[in-house]
């Protein structure tokens, strides 16, 4: 991915992917530069765009063959007049005709890194997502389905295939809200007395989330990460890690692992208990008798020493995500779903108990069946001739408008979401979102953006490679740690020499002490 | 100085390295002996480890500020509550290309009207350094330690995050801030409504909380709050101005500026800046006592009390100030 940065004067001292895993670095960052452009706060011009560095800058992103492109200008998006990265859209696709190009304003909201952040992601998985789509649809071709595709967002409502090919972001977290919602649907789950912990085992991640009592899901608070990366917005509160039935067990003289790597859905071809040569977490299942796949007589002669060494291994990884979930250390029951669930123990350390729903290898289908249909408003309106309660009510009513119109049952269409915000400082604006939603109308007419060409050849992905997580937790021991504090042979006094941890510390109690964010 | 929302779009920057090199040149100073924080509270309680780092000026950093807070304006500070006209000459920088310098002014008052009338047109964030101060004043009209109570803050939340037990770290902030004497848990809850406006480049509005339901909370051992039910609104002009809590036709005054009333994020232990409010967040707000140099004079408390920012309550202190223990002697070489 190539980023082009629009601001004259800022940005420089941050450059992007600064709070990325270097992993993830290594393979996403093609190329980025900064070039004139940019707003102020009221919306006026930090700089105009230079049409020829934008061209100077494709020029050097067509010679790294890079094929996906992010635009992020400060303030964009409260650009309503220049529209800056539109303009540097156009001048790129003139460039380099054939690329993917995401514009930062499309994707996230005001807060620069975390809207780059979010739009890079975005960026690099457009491929991936359009051959998703395009793969849905063979499928529903081959099985002559005469009917609409929706896709499920991370919030748990739908959108249909074309939006989502174009923001798969939206929707690559949706696995875990439908889980949650799923398992709280066949467990019927209605105000019990204390929150639930999901954990969704599937074949290559686990996703660990929190059910309120009220039967939804937790959102994550005001900070959220994907794969590591801060990004800004609304996202379920889970735990990810790389542990599912399809994980490679691997055993070395010392040491047995399991993951992060997996089969994936070559499980019913690699893993022993279908022939195939790879160990994976569903064959030590087999073998110790929790599960019945596959041929149980290939694996009656498993190690029992890697037997039992793998299990405690999944154990542990579990017990570990699910703790990061809590906020205290008092158990919680704890719902099992997913395909994989079948290699969870018995008993979790921190689960008060431990359930598995009816159906629960299907609670994410069922989750995505229960889906509520959402409509969205992001407008911003004055305030000089109607109060901001006004404008809200007005915001509301479009966004329940816009969910009938999406295939919203009228009646069942309640406002799940409200933001107001003011704009500017001199004329009374306010940016108002909203979000409805409702259930979806099976009788309505729907119209959808048919991809005509639903005889595209749908290549099944290789196995999964899932990246480890980071589990390094911090560097420094927070309990041990000593600041280094040394005495000044220029004063003679002792003075502090400040680390990296220091300096976390420092902004995270100086935004406790006040005011704004510490950027560090 | 300036909205947080541009810091939030065009990240950090060096307006006040900008600024210290444009007051310097102006003074004709060459060099500085130690370079310390207006205010320790956000951003600018980082910005003199910037301008001391290195990279730029390579002096000292004082353990010391004129807030132990943050403030809205640049005349809340303990330095004006005991003296005057100690903040021109002062420089404002803009990080594209713009400098002001105010050379004098009639009170303290009017720098701050003045300069953020500049800072509006400038982009809504600029830099700015004030007329360099002496030892003597430092040590007389400064709040002493208030670097090690930031850094003591964040590391609570370090350790809470270490040791899963960030629904608890409310209750260690307060003891490391000197205890249930010091510091108090005013309320839990869930944030139901936000209401904002801007004016005159203060962010103004305020914030209702309501308590949630004894069994949505993992509240066992928790220390107690000052108010359990009914709801609690914090009006805000950039900061935190009082903390009301209401029940039914009843409403009470529990906590008010100069203490600090703080607004974390249950989830991540961390504090809410005023931008990030949000309907739906859960919250506990805690709140801590105000340093005695804002309480000696009866100028601390009218630039720094709650009839500063238009609120007719008398000051009453949650608690009886502790100072922070200083980092600096403490891990200093024995």
């Amino acid at each position: 991915v190539a980023i082009i940065r629009l601001s004259k004067s800022f940005l420089k001292e941050i450059p992007p992917f600064s709070e990325f895993p270097p992993g993830l670095t290594n393979i996403i960052n093609g190329y980025y530069c900064h070039v004139s452009g940019g707003l102020a706060i009221d919306g006026s011009l930090e700089a105009p765009v230079v049409e020829e560095e934008v061209i100077r800058e494709c020029q050097k992103i067509r010679e790294l063959n890079l094929t996906a492109v992010v635009i992020a200008g400060v303030f964009s998006p409260i650009d309503e007049v220049f529209k800056q990265e539109d303009f540097v859209r156009r001048i790129v696709l003139q460039e380099l005709p054939g690329v993917d190009v995401v514009c930062s304003h499309e994707v996230a909201n005001i807060g620069f890194m975390e809207r780059e952040n979010a739009a890079i992601l975005n960026a690099s998985i457009l491929k991936y997502a359009r051959r998703t789509v395009g793969g849905f649809k063979s499928a529903m071709n081959r099985l002559n389905l005469k009917c609409g595709l929706f896709l499920t967002q991370n919030d748990g409502t739908l959108v249909d295939s074309a939006a989502a090919a174009k923001l798969p972001i939206r929707t690559f977290s949706s696995g875990a809200t439908n889980s949650m919602r799923g398992a709280a649907y066949l467990s019927g789950i209605k105000g019990g007395s204390t929150s639930t912990l999901v954990i969704d085992i599937g074949g290559t991640t686990s996703d660990v989330g929190v059910l309120l009592p009220s039967g939804f899901p937790r959102q994550a608070n005001a900070y959220v990460t994907v794969a590591g990366v801060s990004v800004n917005y609304s996202m379920p509160h889970l735990e990810s890690i790389g542990l599912g039935g399809g994980s490679i067990v691997r055993a070395t003289s010392s040491d047995v692992t399991v993951g992060p790597d997996s089969v994936g859905h070559y499980l019913t071809s690699e893993s022993l208990v279908f022939s195939g040569k790879t160990m994976t977490a569903t064959d030590i299942s087999v073998g110790a008798r929790k599960a019945n796949i596959g041929d149980p007589s290939l694996v009656e002669n498993l190690d029992k020493n890697i037997m039992n060494a793998a299990q405690a291994r999944i154990k542990i990884l579990l017990e570990r995500a699910i703790d990061v979930m809590k906020t205290s250390p008092e158990p919680l029951p704890v719902l099992l779903v997913g395909g994989g669930s079948i290699i969870a123990p018995e008993k979790l350390e921190g689960a008060s108990s431990l359930i598995r729903p009816p159906f629960h290898d299907v609670a994410n289908a069922v989750g995505a069946a229960v889906g509520k249909v959402g409509g969205v408003v992001d407008i911003v309106q004055g305030t000089s001739s109607q109060t901001v309660v006004e404008a809200t009510e007005r915001a509301k009513k479009m966004a329940t408008e816009r969910a009938v119109a999406s295939g919203a049952i009228e009646s069942s269409v309640t406002i799940a979401e409200v933001e107001a915000m003011p704009l500017q400082y001199v004329t009374n604006q306010v940016r108002i979102i909203v979000k409805a939603v409702g259930e979806l109308d099976l009788g309505f007419n729907h119209t959808f953006m048919d991809n005509a060409n639903g005889e595209e050849v749908f290549e099944p992905e290789e196995a999964k490679r899932s990246a480890a997580k980071a589990f390094a937790g911090p560097s420094v021991n927070p309990m041990t740690y000593h600041p280094e504090v040394v005495v000044s042979k220029e004063s003679g006094h002792p003075e502090w020499f400040i680390s990296e941890t220091d300096l976390n510390w420092l902004a995270d109690g100086c935004y406790v002490l006040g005011k704004e964010a510490a950027y560090t | 100085m300036g909205a947080p929302a541009v810091s939030a779009e065009r990240l950090a920057s060096t307006e006040v390295v900008e600024a210290t090199k444009a007051l310097m040149e102006y003074l004709r100073h060459d060099s500085f002996d130690a370079v310390m924080a207006l205010e320790i509270g956000g951003g600018n309680g980082l910005e003199p480890l910037l301008v001391g780092s290195s990279k730029f000026f390579d002096r000292p950093v004082l353990e010391y500020d004129f807030m132990a807070r943050a403030y809205p304006t640049a005349w809340q500070i303990t330095l004006c509550a005991y003296t005057e006209g100690e903040l021109v000459p002062c420089a404002l920088d803009s990080g594209d290309g713009n400098t002001i310098i105010m050379t004098r002014a009639a009170n303290d008052e009017i720098v701050d009207r003045a300069l953020r009338a500049s800072c509006s047109e400038m982009g809504s964030r600029v830099g700015m350094a004030l007329k360099p101060t002496t030892t003597d004043k430092v040590k007389r009209y400064g709040v002493s330690n208030s670097t090690s109570l930031a850094w003591r803050i964040g590391r609570c939340i370090a350790r809470a995050h270490a040791t899963n037990t960030v629904s608890r770290v409310a209750e260690s902030i307060i003891e490391e801030v000197g205890g249930e004497k010091t510091a108090k848990i005013l309320f839990r809850g869930k944030i139901v409504a936000v209401e904002r406006r801007l004016f005159k480049g203060h962010s103004y509005g305020e914030i209702t909380i309501s308590g949630l339901p004894a069994d949505e909370e993992e509240n066992k051992g928790a220390m107690p709050a000052v108010a359990t039910d009914g709801i609690l609104k914090i009006p805000f002009k950039n900061e935190n101005i009082v903390a009301e809590h209401i029940v039914g036709e009843k409403k009470e005054t529990i906590a008010m500026v100069p203490d600090l009333i703080a607004v974390l994020d249950s989830g991540s232990g961390r504090a809410l800046g005023v931008p990030e409010y949000k309907y739906g967040l859960r919250v506990t707000v805690i709140c801590i006592t105000c340093s005695p140099r804002w309480t000696d004079t009866a100028k601390g408390l009218e630039i720094g009390g709650p009839g500063a920012f238009g609120f007719d309550v008398k000051y009453k202190p949650i608690g009886v100030y502790v100072e922070p223990k200083s980092v600096v002697l403490e891990y200093a070489p024995q």
